[in-house]
């Protein structure tokens, strides 16, 4: 085995381990400890594959077996390292996935935020003209004219028809003038009124349809993400196939026996829950 | 469980399989824990949540939590510790009163139990053995129950007794004694080369449950004025426990009117933590009497103390101690991963299984 695979093997399991003081293991009651070198799981990792394939009946020639050991240590120190990677994975994976929660809650209180305020805008509708005072004109035109008479008299004119009939056109004149000024600044302003109605309007549903797209985006990300979790590869077994307890066992007859004997307990249970429900279902259809 | 994660969990028998994933697990009142053959670990509290209303269902963003996370979240949850004295509650009678809340339990367990075997991040395209350890005592109904849960997410499973599974794990199958001690109950087993039957097994309620109510009692007294809870409790043991002679003085804090007080508590949990020994090696006692007397000297010297109440410091010690005070010799030993240690005996039961008995179970 090379030095940099034993320097790769020990470190995943320092990784993988857990320290304590000899005074903490002295104060549970431990009086030894069973020490296992580094180097030894070489040795361990080694005869495992011997072993093995002596079991199987599978004589390779030293060269082929100390190649296996190594691809065994290998795959070892990938599985202890793979572990502690999935592990960091799924923890970023779960904040990642709080965090685009959070997001999504956020985006759903602007848009209900957003949706209320263009609820209101139209609800107030468009702005309406401005209703001019009846007899608008005839008022103004009135009012002109006896300003008018009132600074004749005052200038002791009043008396010449001349000046009261050409003073009589020119008040209907002002007074036309002067409605169609107002008529003119009433729509400008309703028009202004009726643009920023508008575009408050199409700001706000601008933003709610931006804001669905994020929220989409983030439905989208979460419900990847959800399934990238349920869909987790996993972690896979040693075994490609099913074991059984191995002949070379020291004690095989009696941890046959007692395999045995708890299959044959659980058999009996499965029996009696059958019997249990097949009595069940009788006694609801009688 | 809908048949869509049935379907998800186990291919059809016609697929081709890609390997094959053993798994151990074991039940406990307070954690439960599992072992599988793709090196995989994991330990959870044995407490499953489900949100009480709409509002916490949104904000918690799961229907059901688990371990610490449910702990934490407690309050906004319909909180449950499925498992009690080693059984899931409530399905060992027939009470009627009870069946509602036996229901909800043995739904707690179920799903507790899916989660367990999730830990183990089982790869689709396997055939997934499953051993669950559970009590020898535990009623058809309870073993039911976690078969039903069980079968939902491997392809086969067996049950198969506690205190065996941690013999059988650690190859001492010849005149051991176990003694496995868990949160609701200590299981006593004496193992000798045969399949343990029930007069080779105590079960004794003084465990880890028993110690805390203990220790609050004896805070009550102790700390006037203090408020706390079984879990606090439950917190300061398992921080603090031991039965021999204290390094340090035990200091905690907890609160009075509010205020967080200092409160020196070491006699205190020495002497909760000390309660178990005597029940313990009187049920020992039983057991070694009525075994074959000339093997009782070997039984004696060949104790094996495991499950998560044994790490309260010096307790295998102590034990030794009343042993040999008692009965004149005693030689208790602790197992490796008191934690551990049911669910990588079920593991290697399940290993060792003949393929041809998973395939008559499936």
């Amino acid at each position: 085995m090379s030095r940099n695979l034993v320097s790769n093997l020990i470190q995943a399991i320092r990784n993988g381990a857990y320290h304590t003081a000899l005074k903490n293991l002295e104060r549970q009651g431990y009086r030894t400890v069973t020490v296992l070198p580094a180097q030894k799981l070489d040795e361990i990792v080694s005869k495992a594959i011997e072993l093995t394939l002596k079991e199987y009946g599978l004589p390779l020639d030293p060269e082929a077996v100390r190649g296996l050991s190594n691809d065994a240590k290998v795959a070892f120190v990938k599985l202890v390292r793979e572990r502690d990677s999935l592990r960091e994975t799924n923890e970023a994976l779960e904040r990642e996935r709080v965090s685009l929660a959070r997001n999504e809650n956020h985006l759903r209180a602007e848009i209900e935020q957003a949706q209320r305020l263009l609820s209101e805008q139209q609800q107030h509708g468009l702005p309406e003209a401005p209703v001019e005072p009846s007899g608008f004109e005839e008022k103004l035109r009135d009012a002109a004219l006896a300003r008018v008479e009132e600074t004749l008299r005052r200038l002791g004119r009043s008396a010449d028809p001349k000046v009261v009939s050409e003073i009589g056109g020119l008040s209907n004149e002002i007074a036309s003038i002067a409605g169609r000024l107002l008529d003119n600044a009433n729509s400008e302003n309703l028009e202004t009124a009726r643009r920023r109605h508008e575009e408050r309007v199409n700001l706000l549903e601008r933003r709610i349809k931006k804001l669905q797209t994020s929220l989409g985006e983030t439905e989208a990300m979460l419900q990847k993400l959800q399934k990238a979790n349920t869909e987790e590869k996993g972690v896979a077994s040693v075994y490609r196939e099913p074991q059984g307890l191995s002949q070379a066992d020291d004690r095989f007859e009696q941890k046959r026996h007692l395999l045995a004997e708890i299959f044959k307990l659980n058999v009996e249970l499965r029996q009696i829950i059958e019997e249990q429900d097949s009595s069940g279902s009788a006694s609801t259809k009688s | 469980m809908s048949t869509e994660t049935k379907t998800t969990a186990m291919p059809a028998a016609t697929d081709e399989k890609k390997g094959v994933l053993y798994l151990g697990m074991d039940l406990g009142t307070s954690r439960t824990s599992i072992a599988a053959s793709n090196g995989t670990r994991e330990t959870v509290l044995s407490v499953v949540g489900y949100p009480k209303d709409i509002v916490s269902r949104k904000l918690l963003q799961r229907d059901v939590l688990f371990g610490d996370e449910a702990m934490r979240k407690r309050l906004s949850l319909n909180f449950y510790r499925p498992l009690e004295k080693g059984v899931i509650k409530f399905s060992e009678d027939g009470n009627q009163a009870d069946a509602a809340e036996a229901k909800h339990n043995l739904k707690a367990a179920a799903d507790l139990v899916r989660h367990a075997i999730s830990l183990a991040r089982p790869s689709k395209d396997e055939l997934i053995y499953a051993v669950i350890g559970c009590p020898a005592q535990g009623s058809i109904r309870n073993k039911r129950a976690i078969i039903d849960a069980a079968r939902d997410v491997v392809d086969s499973v067996m049950i198969c007794s506690e205190p065996f599974a941690v013999a059988y794990g650690l190859d001492r199958l010849d005149d051991v004694l176990v003694i496995d001690i868990g949160a609701g109950t200590t299981d006593l087993c004496r193992m000798h080369g045969t399949m343990p039957e029930d007069s080779d097994q105590i079960t004794i309620p003084m465990a880890g449950d028993y110690i805390d109510q203990q220790l609050a009692e004896l805070l009550r007294a102790r700390c006037s004025g203090a408020s706390f809870t079984i879990n606090m409790v439950k917190e300061i043991k398992e921080r603090y426990s031991f039965v021999g002679e204290a390094a340090d003085p035990v200091t905690v804090e907890l609160p009075v009117n509010g205020k967080p007080t200092r409160f020196e508590i070491t006699k205190e949990i020495r002497q909760a933590c000390r309660s178990i020994i005597q029940p313990i090696v009187d049920a020992l006692g039983k057991l070694v009497a009525t075994f074959d007397p000339e093997f009782q000297s070997v039984l004696k010297n060949n104790v094996l103390l495991g499950g998560g109440g044994s790490q309260i410091r010096g307790l295998a010690v102590a034990i030794e101690q009343d042993m040999q005070a008692r009965f004149g010799e005693g030689r208790v030993m602790q197992a490796d991963e008191p934690i551990y240690g049911g669910a990588n005996g079920a593991l290697k039961i399940a290993h060792d299984m003949p393929p041809e008995f998973w395939e008559q179970l499936r």
